[in-house]
This record gives structure tokens, sequence and C-alpha cells, in this order.
């Protein structure tokens, strides 16, 4: 009895499992089948798959370094393993934007298919008994229902669909591409290409994500977010002038952007331009409950500020002079 | 990090966030801005400084070189650092060669019969 009970109960899981999900419905969808035969293989060592799978989309990218030389930088013997945090540090350390994807398939495929191989976590045991593992897919194939990857000492895995799916799934459906701060890869949208790219910000790598912010407003110039970020940075490199103009970019796009506002009004005020900041003040409105204690502290700044010098950038100043020169533009458009 | 350690760095990180100091702001980073969190920026860059000490010690703790800590810890942001203090010891670590042995052909029948993929979510 026990044993025909276990028996109709394992065919019902089987016959569960031949199902297509959502996600598998978005391989079978996919079209010709794409394989990155130029990307490199590192076989790992004894739990090592961290640096050898960091090590190929590192080289891959155009980056010289081996396992070897990663093990140093992100492997924890005590883990026998490596966090996804510290690939992603590790990753910015060489210069290159770790940008993680989001958690369905669409965008592994697309990405598979621009051409950058995808690292991702995978859990090879049960969701109670994890065993994690890192690999990189390099190809996919629809009608074959078979993903490809570099993983472990196998050069060439061919994973049935399903299975590579499930191990995804388990393992919190997390995944990465690596490239160039000048990049953002084909399948970004901003706040994710920010997020990727404001931790060189405040660990003082500016110059990288000064390349990064300036790839986010030629990719989208329309985002009062991205310019916003690129004001930051110039802050940061204390081009206070090339700040002010970012930020005031940024408000032209969205005035309700309260970051962009509180941070020009500090930008102009650190130049000494209590005036010009007032404007900015006088139209702000309440701020939202989370940014009230920021906007109480810059508002307190500007009340002990001096007028000082105020040395106008550059733009400004020959629109001063084009308004002196005709009355035709009788008023500096003021921020609503 | 012992039981221990881990207790008090829990302890000091709770009475941390509880406490509301007027610290100067000024600019508001880019990491701050597009990270969704209600806390104010201020509390975050106390519990940086909390954040770093922590990961700092528990990478030690578990073998990582003393030599180098301190860079790789360097070259995490501070929002990596304050969710690693909040979950290092259970994040997974990647590593394995292959799952071997008695668990392989343990998980080799579970994946064939679905367990594994139990609720079809793929």
């Amino acid at each position: 009895m026990f044993i025909r009970a276990t028996i109709s109960c394992l065919l019902v899981l089987a016959m569960a499992g031949c199902a297509a999900g959502p996600e598998h419905l978005v391989l079978r969808a996919a079209g010709e089948p794409v394989e990155l035969v130029d990307v490199p293989f590192f076989a790992q060592d004894e739990f090592q798959c961290g640096p050898a799978a960091l090590a190929t989309v590192l080289v891959h990218e155009g980056i010289e370094v081996t396992p070897q030389a990663l093990k140093p930088q992100i492997y924890i013997p005590g883990r026998r393993g490596s966090l996804q945090a510290e690939l992603l540090a590790a990753t910015r350390r060489h210069g290159r934007v770790p940008y993680i994807l989001p958690a369905s398939l669409a965008p592994m495929l697309e990405e598979v298919r621009a051409g950058r191989p995808v690292l991702l976590l995978q859990n090879l045991g049960l969701e109670r008994w994890p065993v994690w593992h890192y690999a990189v897919l390099v190809g996919f194939d629809p009608e074959r229902d078979r993903f490809m990857l570099r993983s472990g000492t196998t050069q060439r895995l061919q994973t049935r669909a399903p299975a590579y799916l499930a191990r995804w799934d388990r393992a919190g459906r997390w995944s990465m591409v690596v490239v160039s701060p000048s990049d953002p890869p084909v399948s970004a949208d901003v706040l994710g290409w920010l997020r990727a790219v404001a931790p060189f910000e405040s660990t003082g790598n500016l110059d990288v994500a000064a390349e990064g912010y300036e790839a986010a407003v030629r990719r989208w110039p329309d985002e009062a977010i991205a310019w916003t970020a690129l004001g930051n940075v110039r802050y940061l490199q204390q081009d206070l002038h090339a700040a002010e103009e970012s930020y005031t970019r940024a408000l032209s796009i969205s005035d309700s952007l309260w970051t962009a506002r509180n941070n020009l009004v500090n930008t102009l005020v650190d130049r000494g331009c209590v005036g010009l900041a007032d404007p900015w003040i006088r139209s702000a409105g309440e701020p939202p409950p989370e940014f009230a204690t920021t906007w109480q502290q810059t508002l307190t700044d500007v009340a002990a500020a001096e007028e000082l010098s105020c040395d106008r950038s550059e733009s400004q100043q020959e629109q001063d002079q084009r308004l002196t020169a005709s009355d035709e533009f009788p008023s500096q458009p003021v921020p609503q | 990090m012992n039981k221990f350690n881990a207790a008090v760095m829990s302890v000091v990180v709770v009475a941390m966030l509880g406490m509301s100091l007027p610290v100067h702001a000024g600019i508001v980073g880019t990491e701050q801005m597009v990270t969704e969190q209600t806390r104010t920026v201020a509390l975050d860059k106390i519990n940086g400084v909390l954040a770093s000490d922590a990961v700092a010690a528990q990478l030690e703790a578990w073998d990582v070189p003393a030599a180098v800590v301190a860079e790789r810890v360097a070259a995490l942001s501070d929002q990596e650092l304050q969710e690693l203090a909040g979950s290092i010891e259970t994040d997974p670590a990647g590593g394995v060669l292959a799952v071997i042995g008695v668990v392989f052909v343990v998980l080799v029948i579970l994946e064939l019969v679905g367990v594994t993929n139990i609720f079809n979510r793929t």
C-alpha cells in the first residue's frame, strides 16, 4: 500500500516536471541558437569556481587576469567559496562594471545574443541543502532545449533547459554581465546601470564613475536621475560648474527630483552663490518624509552661508552678456 | 566570527540604528539616491563604519589572509557592506567543483522525478 502510494506520488511529480513553465517558454521562443565559442575557459581548482568564472568574463572583456590572481581577491577558505558581493567588488577593481541582470531569462538570452557571456550562480543542491556553484552561460539552443556553459572543469557543458532553469531559480535567479564603463549592456535600464556604476563613486574611483555616468546620459538623455548622477561625480571631482549644469539639466527634465535640487543648492552654496540658490529653495515645496532631514540640513547650511564673490559659470556669463546686449530676453528663466 | 561576537555586533548595530545624530549631510551620493530605502543618509554613514568592521572580522574568522582583508573590504560599496553585515553568514558562497557521491545520486533521483522543480516556477 505504501509502495503504491509512493509510486503514484512520484508519477504525479514526474508529470509536473515535464510541463514547461513561463521561463522555459521564453527559451522555446528565442529563435536561432547562439554560442559564443571565443569565450575563454579556465578549469577550476577545487572549490574555486568563483575565480575561474570571474576570470572567464573579465578576460572576455579584455582584462588580462587569471583565476590564480583573482583568488586572493574573492576566495574565502572558511566558506570554500566566493561571495556574490566580492565578485562585484573584484570586477570593479579591474575597472569593469558588474551589471546584475533582472531575475528573468529574457535579459540573459539577450546578452548572450549580443555577444556577452553571463556569469550566474547555481544551486546544484536543494533549497534546504544548497550546493552553490558559479558558471558562465555562453550559449543556448531553443530547438534542442539546451544551455551551453563554461562550468567547473568542463569547457563546454550542455545542460537540459529544465535542469538549468531550476538550478538558477534555486539560487535566487542571480546573474551578471561584465562590461566597460562606457558601454552599458544591451538589456540595461537606467536605474540598474546607475546602481552598477554608483559603487565606483562611493569607493572613490571617480574617473570610472564619471565614464559610467557619461555613458548613462548618452544612452538615456531624458532621464533626470542620470544627469543627477553625473552632477554628483562632477561635484566630487570639484568641478562645481559642471555639477551645477548637470543638476540644472536634471531639474529641467523633472523638477520633483529631490536629490538633484538638494545637491544643486549645496553646490551653489559651496560656490558662494547663495542668491542663485534662493529660487530653487523657494520653488521647492514640501520634501517627502525620507528626504526631510537632509533638506532641513541643507536649509540650515544655506542660512549660515555667506554670499561670497559668486563666480558664475561661463555659460551663464555669456547669457548675461547677451541679456545686457539685447532686451529681447528680459529675464532669466526662473525654476517652477 | 563566533556566536558571541556576532551577538555583540548585532546589539551594537541595532543600538546605532535607533540613534539619531545630527550629521552634516550636504550632497546626497548616487548610491544613496538609487538605493530603495527609507532610512536617512546620515544614519547610513554611521552604520557604514560598523558594517565594514563586522565584514572584516568575519572574513578574518574564515581564514582570509589578514593582509588582504582591508583591501577587500575597501572594494565593497557602502550598500554592499551593509547588506553583507546583515547576512554574510548565510549568503551563498559559490565554490564546488562538482556534487559528489551519495548527495549526487540523491539529487539526480530528485531531479528526475521533478521534486527539485516541484512548483514549476521556471
